[in-house]
C-alpha cells in the first residue's frame, strides 16, 4: 500500500492516524499512575 | 469627600481576611502543588503527540498517495550518518536524565548533576547536528514529498530539542541555588521544604518529557533515515 498511488490508503490514514492518537494518549493516560506521596 | 477608605476603621473593605493555614491546609495545597506539575508533565507530552502526529499524517499520507511518483523521486534520503548522529546525541541525553533523576531519587547528587549537565551537552549537539544538517540536504526543500516532510522535521526537532533543554536547563540552573540554600535541610533531594518538593515533582516531569522526547526521536529518525 505505502508508496504504490494508494489512495484509499491514504483516506484511510487520514481518519486512522488522528483517531489513533486520540485513542493511544488517552489510554496511555488512563494508565498512568500517581506516585503517592 | 473622598472615595477612600478611612485608616483606622475595624474593618476596611478593600482589605483581604486574613487567612490563617493550617498544617494540615498547607499540605493539602502542597499535593495540588505537585498534582498539578504531575498533570501538566503529561498533558504537555499529550500536546506534543498531537504536534508530532501531524507531522506522522502528513509523511504517511504523502507516501501513501505518492501523487505524480513525487513522494520521494529517485529515493533520496537526509543525509544519514547525521540523522543516525543527532538521534544518537538526543536518545543518549535522555538515557542520561533518567539515569540522573533515579540517582536523585537515592541521594546521590553528584551523579544527577553530572548526568544532568551531559545531557544538557548532548541535547546542545544534537541540536547543532539539526541546524548544520539543513545546510547539507541533497535534495531542494519544496522538491517532492519526501523533501517537504523532512524539512518540516527538521524545524519541530529543533523545536523539541530546544523545549527538553530549556526545562532541563533551568532545572539545573535552579539546583544550584536551592543546593546552598537547603543546605541544613538535607539539601534539594531530601528536604521536605515545598520548594525542593516542587523541584522534585518538575524533575519528575522533565525525564518524563525527555523519554517522550526520546520516543519521537527514534520514530522519526526510523521514519525518515532507515526505512
Amino acid at each position: 500500500m505505502l508508496g504504490s498511488n494508494s489512495l484509499v490508503g491514504a483516506q484511510a490514514l487520514t481518519f486512522v492516524i488522528p483517531v489513533g492518537t486520540f485513542i493511544v494518549v488517552c489510554l496511555w493516560f488512563f494508565f498512568q499512575r500517581r506516585p503517592n506521596r | 469627600m473622598t472615595t477612600e477608605p478611612v485608616a483606622g476603621d475595624d474593618y476596611m473593605a478593600y482589605e483581604a481576611p486574613a487567612f490563617i493555614e493550617t498544617p494540615e491546609e498547607i499540605e493539602y495545597e502542597m499535593r495540588s502543588a505537585e498534582g498539578a506539575m504531575w498533570t501538566g508533565g503529561r498533558l504537555v507530552i499529550g500536546i506534543g503527540a498531537f504536534f508530532f502526529a501531524s507531522l506522522a499524517f502528513a509523511y504517511f499520507y504523502l507516501r501513501s498517495t505518492n501523487s505524480e511518483n513525487l513522494w520521494r523521486p529517485n529515493d533520496i534520503t537526509g543525509p544519514t550518518a547525521i540523522g543516525a548522529a543527532i538521534f544518537a546525541f538526543a536518545a543518549a541525553g535522555a538515557l542520561l536524565n533518567g539515569y540522573g533523576t533515579k540517582r536523585l531519587r537515592r541521594g546521590e547528587t553528584l551523579d544527577w548533576e553530572v548526568s544532568g549537565w551531559v545531557a544538557i551537552s548532548c541535547a546542545i549537539v544534537a541540536l547543532g547536528l539539526q541546524v548544520w544538517e539543513l545546510t547539507q540536504l541533497p535534495f531542494f526543500p519544496g522538491s517532492s514529498g519526501y523533501a517537504s516532510c523532512f524539512v518540516g522535521w527538521a524545524v519541530m526537532n529543533v523545536a523539541l530539542l530546544l523545549a527538553g533543554l530549556y526545562w532541563l536547563e533551568t532545572l539545573l540552573a535552579r539546583w544550584l541555588r536551592l543546593r546552598r540554600a537547603l543546605v541544613e535541610d538535607g539539601g534539594p533531594a531530601r528536604s521536605t521544604m515545598p520548594v525542593a518538593r516542587l523541584f522534585r515533582a518538575n524533575l519528575e516531569a522533565c525525564w518524563y518529557f525527555w523519554a517522550f522526547m526520546a520516543f519521537v526521536e527514534l520514530f522519526f529518525w526510523l521514519v525518515f533515515y532507515v526505512i
